[in-house]
């Protein structure tokens, strides 16, 4: 009876498992990372991975990223990590090679079919019109303070002592 | 994340008026406002205390100079009405209720805590956001369709926050000598809100405008920091960012947001080097999935 259940535990990790693996998504490296065994830099440390690997994205939990690297798995920042267009090659590819890539090739066999439907475009917005009465309806909507901090309550919201972000220096 | 005010004002006015401008130097435009305007001084002009409703030049002039929050606001009462004229919100009055309870939350970190934050979700499949001076802020329903959770939301609302709060808008108006322009037609005695519209431009044409890239970086990075503040999970924006780039950049959904953003792959690798390993002791904040208000 135990052998059983321990064997339908099994079963039931190995089809969790594997249905993770069929939607991981892949992800490439956009820093060298040192990848740990849980999500946490205090964490043990795994190995190392150069800028550009290709890994196998499992999870997400907070800014960490479970990522499948061969036969192991362990945990990277998840900003550290590129999903989008990461089937593509780009080992050496640096900011620029990938803002070329994301706004300037077309990638036809990825374009959807928009016909009909409405967007709002440079002309949409340069021949608009004031909407008063789109007015007073987002005003009505609109929150005291109060209310806002119940709804974070609500939530368990706790508020954090966080310093704003220097820019980087490649910003400059 | 967008939105900009620049204004064309220089190309309407010359096409669109029929007065002739002269471009005066900002000090003799400044003697040109009128002595009745009792709260300002001929040697420190912008300071006005009061909002002057009726004369455009000194709306701008106090909103940029950043003493007449009331005349910041009125500027973005006008952009904004003329987006809803474009894009009407989603008649939704659960959805907007949600957005707004997320942003005010949010916009409460900020620095400019009192301003009187609205927000809503505007019918369109676009995926974009906007922002006005003054505390106005609007996501696409087709950018709200992309977001899976509460900290997404906030993460999203965050960057336009970040937009009003350093008046990266009125600063683009600022650059392109509004202020002289501006003055010049108060001299005139254009009044009024039409004139106001002639300031700003074209309809809401200024939303369509880009902000300098430095902008939308910094708008990223304090977007990031406000989501995390008011307790969400701080990877929320970065998250959308990654949802943005698997949309192929042909998509005219992303049309107009590829034109005045900069990639979101490269937003996302500066939010990668300007959060480093600074956030790694930051207790983990919440995702509220649960509670997230999806559209029907």
């Amino acid at each position: 009876m135990i052998y059983r259940r321990e064997l339908s535990a099994l079963l039931l990790s190995i089809s969790i498992f594997s249905s993770a693996a069929i939607a991981a998504t892949p992800g490439v490296l956009i820093k060298s990372e040192t990848i740990y065994a849980l999500p946490s830099s205090t964490a043990k440390p795994i190995t190392k991975l150069s800028k550009g690997s290709t890994v196998n994205v499992l999870t997400k939990q907070g800014g960490w990223l479970q990522i499948g690297v061969g036969a192991s798995k362990g945990w990277v920042r998840m900003l550290s990590v590129r999903t989008s267009g990461a089937v593509v090659s780009n080992s050496g590819a640096d900011l620029a090679g990938i803002a070329q890539m994301a706004t300037g090739k077309r990638q036809p066999g990825q374009i959807v079919a928009t016909a009909g439907v409405r967007g709002l475009s440079e002309e949409d917005l340069k021949s608009a019109h004031y909407s008063a009465q789109g007015m007073s309806e987002l005003a009505s909507y609109q929150v005291s303070t109060n209310t806002a901090k119940s709804f974070a309550k609500q939530g368990k919201l706790i508020k954090q002592s966080i310093a704003y972000l220097p820019a980087p220096v490649d910003s400059q | 994340m967008k939105k900009t005010m620049i204004s064309l004002l220089l190309t309407t006015l010359s096409v669109t008026s029929a007065y002739a401008f002269d471009l005066n130097d900002l000090n003799n435009v400044l003697k040109q406002l009128p002595s009745n305007n009792t709260s300002q001084t001929t040697d420190n002009i912008g300071d006005t205390t009061k909002s002057n409703k009726l004369d455009p030049a000194a709306v701008l002039l106090g909103a940029i100079k950043g003493t007449s929050v009331d005349d910041e606001i009125q500027i973005g009462r006008q952009v904004s009405g003329n987006l809803l004229g474009a894009s009407p919100l989603v008649k939704d009055a659960k959805l907007q209720n949600y957005v707004n309870l997320v942003g005010r939350w949010v916009a409460l970190q900020s620095e400019r805590p009192d301003l009187p934050w609205q927000f809503g979700v505007i019918e369109s499949n676009d995926i974009n956001a906007f922002s006005a001076p003054g505390g106005f802020v609007f996501i696409t329903k087709g950018l709200y369709k992309k977001l899976n959770n509460e900290s997404d939301l906030a993460g999203v609302l965050g960057h336009e926050i970040a937009h009003v709060v350093r008046k990266h808008q009125l600063k683009i108006l600022q650059q392109s000598q509004i202020i002289g322009l501006g003055a010049d037609a108060l001299g005139r005695e254009v009044k009024g809100q039409a004139a106001l519209q002639n300031l700003i431009g074209s309809g809401a044409e200024i939303m369509s405008r880009k902000l300098d890239k430095s902008a939308e970086f910094e708008a990223d990075r304090m977007g990031l920091v406000l989501a995390a503040r008011a307790g969400y999970d701080a990877y929320g924006l970065p998250t959308v960012l990654e949802e943005i780039g698997h949309v192929a950049p042909g998509d005219s959904s992303v049309a107009l947001l590829f034109k005045t953003h900069p990639a979101p792959d490269v937003r996302f690798a500066m939010l990668s080097e300007a959060v480093g390993d600074r956030l790694d002791n930051l207790p983990a904040g919440k995702e509220l999935a649960n509670r997230f208000y999806r559209i029907k």
